[in-house]
């Protein structure tokens, strides 16, 4: 059974290891877990770290609706 | 409509100790031989001798729940149609009961409530784990398209930076 397991906002910030944390959570070997305030915090750094606009950011966050049942 | 217990309708196989051998032989012999030969098909022989041919689904079953047993793994046999109670439906998506409820009551999987207590269908219980899988799929493929056009994957390629 998938254990959760909470990603906070330096987890999420590399986008490499994102994409390969939820690669791994999308085969069933632990429940990722966010939060409402982890993801705004991450949308601010990277806003200020990467430089894009908040629209282009929207797109690009593994967000709660999109990863429904996380 | 009648609840169909699963608790009488499903049956779980848990592996014997003594049987390891016997059934490793089984799934071996199995496997090695196929669905079919030149010289026939996987059949049954019932006790009084009478041998019956087994259909590929059946063939599916035995092979599928041998090779369980003989890692050591229990297995759970239900029909789609088994009406579970939320505690049952719960255990099979590996969530605990009030997040379960929680989902009922948003009407993400159908339900039924006969009386004082809910039931779920396993069918679908199914379903809903399906199109959840697909949805994320298709939620990060996007997420990855989308970052890769920008250029998230170099200008986070270091350390996250300190921000309190």
């Amino acid at each position: 059974m998938a254990f959760p397991a909470f990603l906070d906002t330096c987890t999420l910030f590399s986008a490499t290891l994102t994409d390969t944390l939820l690669r791994i959570a999308e085969e069933g070997a632990f429940n990722p877990q966010w939060s409402a305030g982890v993801l705004a915090e991450l949308q601010t750094v990277l806003e200020r770290e990467a430089g894009l606009t908040p629209e282009r950011l929207a797109s690009d966050l593994p967000d709660a609706g999109r990863f429904p049942g996380c | 409509m009648p609840r169909v217990a699963a608790s009488s309708s499903a049956r779980t196989y848990v592996p014997e100790a003594d049987q390891g051998a016997v059934i490793a032989d089984f799934v071996r012999v199995l496997n090695d031989a196929g669905m079919a030969t030149p010289d026939g098909r996987p059949a049954l022989v019932a006790a009084d001798g009478e041998r019956l041919e087994l259909p590929e689904s059946m063939y599916g079953v035995l092979r599928q729940v041998a090779e369980a047993l003989s890692k050591g793994m229990g297995v759970n046999v239900a029909p789609l149609s088994a009406m579970l109670t939320t505690q049952e439906a719960a255990d099979y998506l590996g969530i605990s009961r009030p997040t379960l409820v929680r989902i009922l009551e948003r009407g993400e999987i159908p339900m039924e409530k006969p009386g004082r207590h809910r039931f779920v269908r396993l069918k679908d219980l199914v379903d809903h784990q399906e199109a959840l899988k697909e949805r994320r799929r298709q939620a990060l493929e996007d997420m990855v398209a989308d970052a890769e056009e920008d250029g998230l994957y170099a200008s986070t390629d270091r350390p996250a930076p300190r921000t309190r």
